[in-house]
């Protein structure tokens, strides 16, 4: 059992003393930014789903190498992250990624609002992992400049400019878009 | 290339249109059950970590830990990473000795008499992130400074495993990296008995993770493994700390690192002696 309110430091600490149950108060606090997160990151709900999945174990049974003195989130990520890239490399370039979930829940009247969603997703799916990276931390998540520096371990600067240089490429794969809405 | 420092929108006062479309995109709903398929996963997995080096028996008798194979790519990691860091080619005779405590303390700044910016390359390396990285990493100066790793780095054998992509798709696996991080791993690594154990198609099928199944199939990876300098390397608390501490692996995760390093303006800096005792100074 779990306390809801109780802070991460509370419930790592439970977990490293061996209390198993305390870490699924870490999981419901963050499945729902990891998730969403690795979703942008890699265009697929089942990729998404299994790789936040094994973040989430993998954390786990790491917690004792986690440093109190970074955020969770930063440091849960970073292992997110090299699961992402994992599934990338061993994605077919051929293989396609189903974007159904992209226009989940839209109104039938929307139909134009489901393909400009999926457009978008397509277009973060265009960029390179870096630029990809920076958008989804940015956009999907309530990280600071400094909190994804941290995060991505880069400078403040880096942070900017790679995500100015970012939302450039972004604009041009969404130029089409971007005129008819 | 300029880069604008700021990601302001492009249009000052609204929103610019890219913030408009990527608001559009509504937050997805996590699975249901995730969690409870996660705590599901823990309990059947998780006590995998409390019986660390569980022995795994092998035809012929051969007894080592499972961890123990997935390290083995750790170890290919750090020699990968202590060579990219100190240079190709390595750093000339004499150099050797003149690095670490000697020059430490003399507080060395990376200048023009230590560093020679001849071209585009090295410019570009100087001002990568990559460099800044490494300039702000502790665990990585201190590899990068200490002389042990140097002279295994020095070894011609060891240099081949900078053409290996597999090497790199490892290095991004975590498995790899906590396992390097346990010392036990380490010393089990550098046993004749894993080294032979290594060999065999058996004992790569029971690696779980894809990178480092990948990593073994490599010739030159296996090659490498048996390198004296090699091993020695991987016994080496600095080059562990940097490992354990992840900075060093995200570094050379870097995209176009591998291109950077192999210019050879960046090799004569990397191989400077007062490169080194700069980051040293540095990390004071």
């Amino acid at each position: 059992m779990y306390i809801p309110n109780e802070s991460d430091e509370t419930l790592i600490e439970r977990c490293l003393a061996g209390d198993q149950a305390a870490f699924e108060g870490i999981v419901v606090r963050y499945q729902r930014g990891l998730f969403n997160v690795a979703i942008r990151l890699l265009g697929s709900y089942e990729d998404a789903r299994d790789c936040t999945q094994t973040a989430f174990v993998k954390a786990y049974e790491h917690l004792h190498t986690y440093d109190v003195s970074q955020r969770f989130f930063s440091w849960i990520y970073r292992i997110l992250r090299n699961e992402c890239l994992n599934t990338l490399r061993a994605r077919r370039p051929s293989e396609p990624v189903s974007l159904e979930w992209a226009a989940a829940g839209m109104p039938s009247d929307s139909l134009m609002a489901g393909e400009r969603q999926r457009a978008v997703q397509t277009a973060l799916l265009g960029l390179t992992a870096d630029y990809r990276e920076v958008i989804v931390l940015r956009h999907f998540t309530e990280l600071s400049y400094d909190d994804i520096a941290a995060t991505l371990g880069v400078p403040v600067k880096t942070v900017k400019s790679r995500l100015y240089s970012a939302r450039q490429r972004l604009g041009e794969l969404l130029a089409e878009w971007r005129v008819e809405r | 290339m300029s880069e604008r420092e700021h990601d302001e929108p492009l249009s000052h006062g609204a929103p610019d249109e890219v913030t408009l479309l990527l608001g559009e995109l509504k937050e997805v709903d996590p699975p249901a059950g995730l969690a409870g398929t996660v705590m599901s996963r823990i309990s059947s997995e998780a006590p995998a970590r409390v019986r660390r080096l569980e022995p795994v028996h092998f035809r012929g008798g051969t007894v080592m830990a499972k961890k123990v194979l997935w390290s083995v790519m750790g170890a290919a990691a750090v020699v990968l990473i202590g060579l990219k860091l100190a240079g190709y080619p390595p750093p000339s005779e004499g150099t050797e000795g003149t690095i670490g405590a000697a020059q430490r303390y003399q507080s060395q700044q990376i200048a023009d008499a230590d560093v020679k910016v001849t071209d585009a390359e090295l410019q570009k390396f100087m001002q990568s992130d990559v460099f800044h990285k490494l300039i702000n990493d502790k665990a990585a100066r201190r590899a990068l400074a200490n002389k042990d790793v140097q002279k295994a780095l020095a070894d011609p054998n060891v240099r081949l495993v900078l053409a290996s992509d597999q090497v790199r798709f490892a290095l991004a696996d975590e498995q790899v990296r906590f396992a390097l991080a346990d010392e036990q791993v380490r010393f089990a690594l550098v046993s004749d008995e894993a080294r032979k154990a290594l060999a065999s198609e058996e004992a790569r099928k029971l690696i779980a993770s894809d990178a480092v199944r990948l990593a073994l199939a490599d010739d030159q990876v296996r090659f490498l493994l048996a390198n004296d300098q090699a091993r020695f390397l991987l016994t080496n608390d600095a080059v562990a700390a940097a490992l354990a501490q992840g900075a060093l692996v995200d570094l050379l995760a870097a995209p176009g690192l591998v291109d950077m390093l192999a210019a050879p303006g960046i090799a004569d800096i990397m191989a400077a002696p007062g490169f080194t005792a700069a980051l040293e100074a540095a990390a004071q």
